[in-house]
């Protein structure tokens, strides 16, 4: 597919942390928790990926799963301009009526999986692997998982799996900002080292910074969907990034902003483009 | 004597069939393949084995059921069920995918391999997933019905086997295929029953027989959709009932029958169950017996309800 030149994708990645914020503002929604995957999302659906309303009906198109299901608010976003969801059901989050969750379910366009529950994702994406290949398409499969989401046992057995069965069309990528509800990941439940454990269970593993587009890019693009293993990126990331009061705050996991907060962050965002 | 098959030699030959007649069908096991044997002769790269992982079963399960196929998963029933039943609720369930589950050794079925090993709450765990189709058939024959029906739904179910051969049942009225059905015919009250229960039924009939009673026994194989009208329909009108299961009282067949009865209780309807928490490490025909759900347990409901008189022996029943 034709992505969009670098310069226009940070203007993407700037509406989405936008449309992040606009749908947050009136509810308490996991704000730090999409922030933080915005960048990789522009990536995926306006570089790496086609996934579009056109493609969508296809039996082999490329697939993508939000397993981290609390990153809702930055899947609506990107979905609203990738022409699945229309503005107006965004602007309503957290209104009566409206049918977007604090996460994601299957029965809106655009979703593959009803995802929230952690650790269910690299699993089904896996099977859709296993499916392509049964069936001959080319496509590409993509699961977003969290690094909390990574203590999980399910995710370990799938990694095997995933392993096992050589999935090159397979790619995971770990939002890794260090972060899950109780406090930091090392303290709750430490991941480190992190890399080795993915590459020890059959991976190829790469490093990415989670906000440079163009390191995103790069990632992406040395993927091989013949390879003999399924590669994980662990994007190094920021939770609640593009807004400094936010960015690396805890706090943020999941809460409300007030108005002098949504204006100041607002104005972050137009200041930094 | 008649014959026997076991379910999974059954179920092991339709799918088999089904690897040349459905070939958007997948089969999915968790290390144990046994079930899959004719189907991989047929189709080996559409079987795959994922290892003790259940989550990862149902996970992938789904996410090829999500790419225009069919999958048919097989694991023992226990770990199945209970590990899974999130990824079962949310992967296949709320999107109410075509994945047949196959639940091996349900019930008490493995006897002295001790409590991990059972589950007899299976019926009432599948039950309360929205659009799971329940089969919890008598015999081989059945099963094999069970799976093909299963496997042409639009959405999921579950078919609970046990293990080993059980007898080969004759109904003698109904039709063939996963509509209730009566094995024997009776006048004096009814007896209904899943799995192998319907074989301890059958084997109090014999035993009522010879005390002049008459038991009906009949083969609900079918627990959700519930057919509730065929069943009403099979009762002896005003004549008691025993709904016996090796299923918890709770969410089973026996709750189903006393939903359906338009008179429940009234001193007329038993229901026989297995009893909550670990059972003792027995064999399976221990255990039916243990929780009161086998022949001798049947024939004495039976009597009791029928109003036997104090001056009767006892009744010994042969196992």
């Amino acid at each position: 597919m034709t992505g969009l030149e670098p310069s226009a994708l940070e203007e993407m990645a700037r509406r989405l942390r936008r449309l992040v914020l606009r749908q947050a503002f009136g509810s308490r929604a996991h704000i730090g928790s999409a922030l933080s995957i915005v960048d990789i999302l522009a990536c995926l659906y306006f570089s790496h990926l086609e996934i579009t309303p056109q493609t969508w009906p296809r039996p082999d198109r490329d697939r993508f799963v939000l397993s981290k299901g609390h990153g809702a608010l930055a899947l609506y976003a990107v979905l609203h301009e990738a022409g699945f969801l229309p503005l107006a059901m965004l602007e309503a989050y957290g209104t009566p009526g409206c049918p977007l969750g604090g996460h994601p379910t299957a029965n809106l366009p655009g979703i593959e999986l009803s995802t929230g529950a952690l650790g269910h994702g690299l699993a089904v994406a896996a099977g859709m692997a296993v499916a392509a290949r049964m069936n001959g398409y080319a496509s590409r499969h993509v699961v977003l998982m969290g690094d909390g989401e990574l203590d999980e046992g399910s995710v370990w057995e799938a990694a095997l799996f995933a392993a096992h069965q050589r999935l090159g069309a397979l790619t995971a990528v770990v939002d890794r900002n260090g972060l899950q509800q109780e406090g930091p990941t090392e303290a709750v439940l430490a991941l480190e080292p992190l890399a080795d454990k993915w590459r020890a269970f059959g991976w190829r593993t790469v490093a990415a910074d989670g906000h440079d587009l163009a390191d995103l890019r790069a990632a992406f693009a040395g993927l091989e969907p013949d390879a003999a293993q399924p590669t994980v990126i662990i994007a190094d990331t920021v939770k609640g990034k593009g807004v400094s009061f936010m960015e690396r705050n805890p706090g943020w996991h999941m809460a409300a902003l007030d108005d002098r907060q949504f204006a100041l962050a607002l104005a972050e965002l137009e200041a930094h483009g | 004597m008649s014959a026997t098959q076991a379910m999974r030699s059954a179920l092991a030959a339709v799918l088999g069939e089904l690897a040349i007649s459905s070939p958007d069908l997948v089969g999915m096991s968790a290390d144990g393949r046994l079930i899959f044997r004719d189907f991989i002769g047929n189709a080996p790269s559409r079987h795959v084995d994922v290892g003790i992982s259940e989550a990862t079963l149902i996970g992938a399960a789904s996410g090829i059921a999500r790419c225009g196929r069919r999958v048919v998963v097989s694991a023992i029933a226990s770990f199945l069920l209970r590990r899974a039943y999130e990824q079962i609720v949310i992967d296949v369930g709320f999107d109410r995918l075509p994945v047949t589950l196959i639940g091996v050794g349900g019930g008490l079925a493995y006897g002295p391999l001790g409590p991990t090993h059972h589950i007899a709450d299976d019926v009432a765990l599948m039950r309360l997933i929205p659009g799971m189709a329940v089969f919890v058939p008598a015999d081989a024959v059945a099963a094999a019905d069970a799976l093909r029906l299963a496997t042409a739904l639009p959405g999921p179910s579950y078919i609970r086997i046990g293990s080993g051969e059980d007898a080969l049942l004759a109904p003698t009225a109904g039709s063939a295929g996963t509509a209730p059905r009566m094995i024997l015919d009776g006048a004096d009250l009814a007896i209904v029953a899943s799995g192998v229960c319907v074989h301890e039924a059958v084997a109090a009939a014999a035993a009522l027989a010879g005390q002049g009673l008459g038991a009906r026994v009949i083969d609900v194989m079918c627990l959700q959709p519930w057919p509730a009208d065929e069943v009403a329909a099979l009762l002896l009108p005003g004549r008691p009932v025993i709904a016996v299961e090796e299923h918890v009282r709770e969410g089973g067949l026996g709750a189903l029958v006393q939903e359906t009865l338009a008179d429940p209780g009234n001193g007329r309807f038993a229901r026989l169950a297995v009893g909550p928490g670990s059972s003792p490490i027995a064999s399976r025909q221990e255990l039916l017996a243990f929780h009161g759900v086998d022949r001798a347990a049947i024939a004495g409901a039976a009597r009791r309800l029928v109003g036997e008189t104090a001056g009767l022996p006892t009744l010994q029943v042969d196992m």
